[in-house]
């Protein structure tokens, strides 16, 4: 398959992926049981065997004809998966609260180009807004520093 | 009938009641307008203080807070295509789009008068039917049952925009990903990749907030900021024209009636009920080529039926002790630490509890639609929030929120991970709504079908022998047909459209 008609199926092949996950982790660690005591991999087997073959029949439509696809935006996916995990990596470390800033500053790449003046409001915004919010009302049981 | 619905209002109408009835309408709104806290999460964090009220009390402020958080995720749905619960995941179908053409004022509208319409409606099938339908539920075998679910699968992949193949292939995914986790029936793990983490599977709310939240950001934060959303508000922009007024009225006594059967079942009655409403609606409708780019039907037939299922819901929950969601599992459990327990028994134990949080729901849509009405200019001017500033305060409060369920760091990671599986998704035209909903019937569609396969000694075919489950895989099969086949025509267009703009 050439490359043009990889990047215009990659959702269906990614697909097709993740049944054949399915089918062979069902097929090779679980139990198939009987019919009538089934075991943990019958259901997952026929479910995923049905994705497969639902997978097959639609690449084998789409390759006929170019089908049609959003480009990916690189650099709100970029910047949004980084906000997340600056929060996932920040929160254990510092707390809630240096996480959040940490967050809206990678996030606040993905809209565009914003002046420093700007970032900075937004950053201290959102940190202000979720003191309010989760902090002072809603009394959430969380951490809001760590470590200092 | 009138004795009963007499005697709940008594319950509900004292001035203590109604002041918290209000009070947990409007918390609850408020919470359920963030992005990753829903009805689950606000009724969680107001139930220490109902520990503290009478029982009546504590269930009507309760029913509050439910309601409110339900319409704070249509509001959240509606403006940000961030659906709070499963069923909401329908109406963001058409609410967004709708937000997107500047009617945002008017889909909040119709669907706080849908939701209204929808309860009244189904306390009208309780007041009239309990006792009648309390015994068709225990009627029905596992064999039934796993044809409902089917159906509800079906009907789910059918609302898809892109085409039934598509949304088939969506609800697989997500019943698959429904299955990670421990094998309630043997004890095995499954699909976990050793992660201890996962043997409890993954959390509703981390998939939803993955795939809407995290998708959407990714998606829409680049846009600039919508003209409409800068044009002046007024009251006019609120209401519906008159011929959609017409038109919604049908709509919203099917949604309705389709809601209070399937409400009754228990299970998910409410997550089957819009999606089947609106399936049934985009087929039936005259309006059905509008369904998808922000027809008024399909924010009313869901939003009715959501809310007539929540009602007629209450007969399993408070009769045979199945909570229809998590949401009403708190809920029972709120009664029995009041010393209440639920039970067949249970409607003419304590009837005026019964027949009090009936009515406490009916006051609580009221007091939804007396508090949000005049709010509604204050959510729509959420969207004038500059698309710079909104976004990345999104992504704070989804990561917060998912943080906030479990105090786990892995659940955001994992939602970081269904993000991109739903950004990939939708860059290829497969939607994540579909997929929500079979991650939530999934697992008790499995559990359906091996308990219906142990029954039968292992024989199919008791599928098709009851007359309930045949019917319904046989409405299933003709559903999928019929929706497969005349899209075969439009499922070419995009393509052709691809030939000549490259």
């Amino acid at each position: 398959m050439e490359l043009r008609r990889m990047k215009e199926n990659a959702g269906t092949l990614l697909l097709l992926a993740i049944s054949l996950v399915f089918v062979t982790g069902a097929l090779t660690f679980l139990e198939l049981g009987t019919p009538r005591r089934m075991g943990p991999g019958a259901f997952p087997l026929i479910v995923g065997l049905i994705l497969l073959c639902l997978c097959v029949i639609t690449l084998l439509k789409d390759l006929r004809l170019p089908a049609s696809y959003t480009p990916a935006d690189w650099r709100s996916v970029g910047a949004v998966a980084a906000a997340v995990a600056l929060f996932a990596l920040l929160t254990p470390a510092f707390g809630v609260l240096p996480a959040a800033g940490g967050c809206a500053f990678a996030a606040s790449f993905a809209v565009g180009d914003l002046s420093p003046v700007r970032r900075l409001a937004l950053v201290a915004g959102a940190i202000l807004g979720v003191w309010l919010i989760f902090f002072v009302g809603l009394k959430l049981p969380l951490e809001a520093f760590k470590g200092f | 009938m009138l004795d009963n619905l007499a005697l709940g209002f008594a319950t509900a109408t004292t001035a203590s009641n109604l002041l918290y009835c209000f009070v947990g309408t409007f918390l609850g709104t408020f919470i359920g307008v963030l992005p990753g806290l829903g009805p689950l999460a606000a009724v969680a964090m107001l139930l220490p203080v109902s520990f503290y009220l009478p029982p009546e009390t504590a269930l009507v402020m309760l029913a509050g807070v439910y309601y409110g958080a339900e319409y704070g995720g249509s509001i959240a749905s509606i403006l940000l295509n961030i659906p709070g619960t499963p069923s909401s995941s329908i109406t963001c179908i058409d609410g967004y789009p709708m937000a997107r053409q500047g009617r945002a004022g008017v889909a909040l509208l119709i669907t706080a008068l849908a939701s209204f319409f929808g309860g009244i409606f189904g306390i009208l099938v309780i007041a009239g039917l309990a006792p009648v339908l309390a015994e068709f539920a225990l009627l029905l075998q596992p064999a039934d049952y796993f044809a409902v679910m089917l159906l509800g699968l079906v009907a789910a992949s059918v609302v898809s925009n892109s085409g039934t193949m598509r949304g088939v292939m969506m609800v697989c995914l997500g019943v698959l990903l429904g299955t990670i986790g421990v094998d309630v029936n043997s004890g095995v793990t499954r699909f976990t990749g050793g992660v201890q983490d996962l043997r409890d599977g993954v959390g509703l709310v981390v998939v939803a907030m993955g795939l809407f939240g995290v998708s959407e950001a990714m998606m829409s934060a680049r846009g600039a900021t919508p003209s409409y959303a800068t044009e002046k508000v007024s009251w006019r922009r609120f209401l519906p024209e008159t011929d959609e007024w017409l038109r919604t009225l049908a709509p919203a006594l099917r949604g309705s009636l389709v809601g209070s059967f399937f409400g009754t079942l228990p299970g998910t009655g409410q997550t089957v009920a819009s999606s089947i409403g609106y399936a049934l609606e985009k087929r039936i409708s005259k309006n059905r080529a509008q369904f998808g780019k922000g027809a008024i039907e399909g924010i009313v037939v869901p939003e009715s039926a959501n809310n007539a299922a929540a009602q007629t819901a209450f007969i399993p929950t408070l009769t045979l002790g199945i909570p229809g969601s998590t949401t009403m599992a708190l809920m029972i459990g709120a009664l029995m630490i009041h010393g209440v327990t639920p039970g067949p028994r249970l409607i003419t134990e304590h009837p005026d509890l019964f027949w009090g949080l009936i009515v406490s729901f009916l006051f609580g849509n009221l007091f939804l639609l007396v508090l949000n009405i005049p709010l509604i200019g204050i959510w729509v001017k959420l969207l004038q929030i500059p698309h710079y500033f909104l976004y990345p305060v999104v992504v704070v409060l989804i990561s917060i929120g998912v943080y906030s369920i479990d105090h786990s760091i892995l659940d955001v990671w994992t939602m970081l991970a269904f993000g991109l599986l739903g950004y990939v998704l939708r860059l290829y035209r497969f939607e994540p709504a579909p997929l929500l909903i079979g991650f939530i019937l999934g697992p008790m569609m499995e559990e359906y079908l091996r308990r219906a396969m142990l029954l039968s000694r292992g024989d199919p075919m008791v599928f098709f022998e009851r007359p309930g489950s045949a019917i319904l895989i046989g409405i299933s099969a003709v559903l999928l047909v019929l929706t497969a086949l005349p899209r075969r025509k439009r499922k070419v267009t995009p393509n052709e459209e691809a030939t000549e703009t490259p």
